[in-house]
């Protein structure tokens, strides 16, 4: 699998070339060594945390550990939003558990595999438009909500069991498969990031980041 | 040694003669600074206590604000190119970046390496989006890339209220040495931030939005960068133009006031600001317009979107993320309600619990 071996560090240029569909006369031949150089850098560096140096399995156990003692703030209650925490800047911050970020994710989702249910999900032809429950929507087999961090995709249903499906299991991840909200979420990108990092990285990260490629 | 290069933050601020610290606090802060000086240069050799104590005089050597400014400015005067790689969830996305600045304009060229083929051109606030494969363009104008630097200025500037910085030191990114701070949240409000800013122009060149227990929710990065590159202005306005081919979209918003449609909060949320709101419909009037309203604390924003309630497409409250950005949708007052944003859930909730119909 590409991905796969791309965060094992297994994927070639040439390969990395083809998957980002590199314009050969856009990209300076020079620098194409260096062209994802991030990627390598954030899948080879253990995370800086107690865990790292430690075998694979006591690694994961202190990520389930530590996803257990994350509260699910999709599950939190109205009625117990949590109150300011002032003193919390002054905490010393550890080193991101996931900084390693693909790494990470990809032995979370190896763990959130076992766990899982396993998933089936069948696409009806042109799904960005099918979405609408009662609209000849896909059959999803929803996942099991998620804590924040475990799946960076997550779908609970709050007040009833899941009517509405949102996220699904697949091999390359938890997915998103909700075309209505994937039109806000680009209506919030380009009209509503009023952000003082806006100018020096936000409006660039937009302008990559746009999965539903308006 | 860069304990020669910074100057203290109170000797800066003292020279300013805009100190608010005690007079007190100010000599015993350069005093600190004098006895870190005089040791380096007695040892003639940055041994670790040196250096420990060089890096220890430098903490805190900008606030927030000094690094914010820092950081814009660096992408208002140089020009550059490189490749810019954006994780986000399960989405990975790469383009290609130009960028180019004479003082008075700033252009930008952002071409995608993955999913469809997009190029996205910027002159100030002024954006065109081409997609090839459709043939497709869109004219849009932005004001949010208009509304810095007044974020910063007071009494607007909100954020240091709301967030901390604390700096971790130097790390080397995309082959250049990068100031590494961690813009940390005072509250459960908001996510942290850790930003990597090129040492000598300040030019962010990597960012990741941290969630709780400091996990990476989304990260942007450059993989490759060329500082100060040839890149020519009156080629970037050329294709700006050049829309021959292609069809030409224009959005349809109209600008208007919470007020005026009928909404307000029935409380606010700490450090959140209401900065546009506009509505949206269909050109033929197809569809009843929908709102969306804008929030930020200058460095997370949160759009409210409301529309008419459908019980065939609205049924339950429900939420999602994507890599930092969240969803919250609950049906308030006959509408539908989404609330949307780089924050935590738990802020989007209140966003809807505090929204109310006033008419």
């Amino acid at each position: 699998m590409l991905l796969s071996a791309m965060l094992d560090g297994e994927l070639g240029e040439a390969e990395l070339n083809d998957w980002l569909s590199c314009d050969p006369e856009m990209v300076d031949a020079a620098t194409q060594g260096q062209s994802y150089q991030l990627i390598g850098e954030a899948l080879r560096r253990q995370p800086p945390s107690v865990e790292a140096g430690t075998s694979a399995s006591v690694f994961l156990a202190g990520v389930q550990t530590r996803l257990r003692s994350e509260a699910p703030a999709a599950t939190t209650p109205a009625a117990s939003f949590l109150p300011l925490q002032a003193t919390r800047a002054t905490q010393v911050r550890a080193p991101a558990a996931n900084d390693a970020v693909f790494r990470w994710k990809l032995v979370a989702g190896l763990a959130s595999l076992a766990g899982v249910m396993a998933v089936s999900w069948s696409v009806l032809g042109n799904a960005p438009a099918g979405m609408r429950p009662g609209a000849g929507a896909p059959q999803l087999a929803l996942s099991q909500p998620s804590q924040e961090g475990t799946a960076s995709v997550q779908a609970v249903a709050d007040a009833a069991p899941a009517a509405t499906p949102l996220a699904v299991n697949t091999s390359q991840g938890v997915l998103i498969r909700d075309a209505e909200l994937e039109a806000l979420m680009a209506e919030h990108r380009q009209h509503g990031g009023v952000t003082a990092l806006q100018m020096p990285a936000g409006f660039l990260r937009n302008a990559t980041f746009d999965p539903d490629a308006r | 040694m860069t304990v020669f290069r910074r100057q203290s933050p109170a000797l800066r601020l003292w020279l300013c003669g805009s100190h608010t610290e005690p007079v007190s606090a100010v000599f015993a802060s350069l005093q600190q600074r004098g006895v870190a000086l005089l040791l380096v240069l007695a040892a003639g050799l940055a041994t670790p206590a040196l250096a420990q104590t060089a890096s220890a005089a430098q903490e805190q050597s900008r606030s927030l604000t000094e690094w914010l400014a820092r950081m814009h400015e660096a992408s208002r005067q140089r020009a550059y190119k490189g490749t810019l790689v954006v994780a986000a969830g399960p989405h990975m996305s790469a383009s290609r970046v130009w960028h180019v600045c004479d003082g008075a304009q700033q252009m930008e060229r952002v071409e995608t390496l993955t999913g469809a083929p997009r190029t996205t051109i910027r002159r100030n606030n002024d954006v065109i989006t081409f997609a090839p494969d459709s043939k497709t363009a869109w004219v849009e104008k932005r004001e949010s890339l208009g509304l810095f630097p007044e974020l910063l200025r007071a009494p607007s500037n909100a954020i240091p209220e709301h967030y901390d910085v604390r700096e971790l030191g130097v790390d080397r990114v995309a082959g250049y040495l990068a100031d590494r701070i961690e813009v940390v949240p005072r509250d459960a409000l908001r996510f942290g931030y850790q930003i990597w800013a090129e040492q000598k122009t300040g030019l962010v060149v990597k960012m990741q939005t941290l969630g709780g227990q400091g996990s990476v929710l989304e990260q942007v990065a450059f993989s490759e960068l060329q500082l100060n590159a040839p890149v020519r202005m009156e080629a970037l306005k050329r294709q700006m133009g050049d829309t021959r081919g292609y069809e030409v979209h224009k959005p349809t918003m109209k600008k208007t006031t919470a007020a005026a449609e009928g909404w307000q909060l029935r409380e606010a949320i700490p450090g959140f600001a209401s900065m546009s709101c506009h509505t949206r419909g269909a050109a033929g009037g197809a569809e009843p317009a929908s709102m969306q309203w804008v929030f930020s604390d200058g460095l997370a924003s949160v759009s409210l979107f409301v529309e008419t309630f459908d019980p065939q497409r609205h049924n339950a409250e429900k939420s999602a993320a994507v890599g930092a950005t969240h969803s919250f949708a609950k049906r308030v007052d006959g509408h539908w309600v989404t609330a949307l944003g780089e924050v935590p859930t738990a802020t989007l909730r209140r966003f809807v619990h505090a929204l109310e119909r006033t008419r």
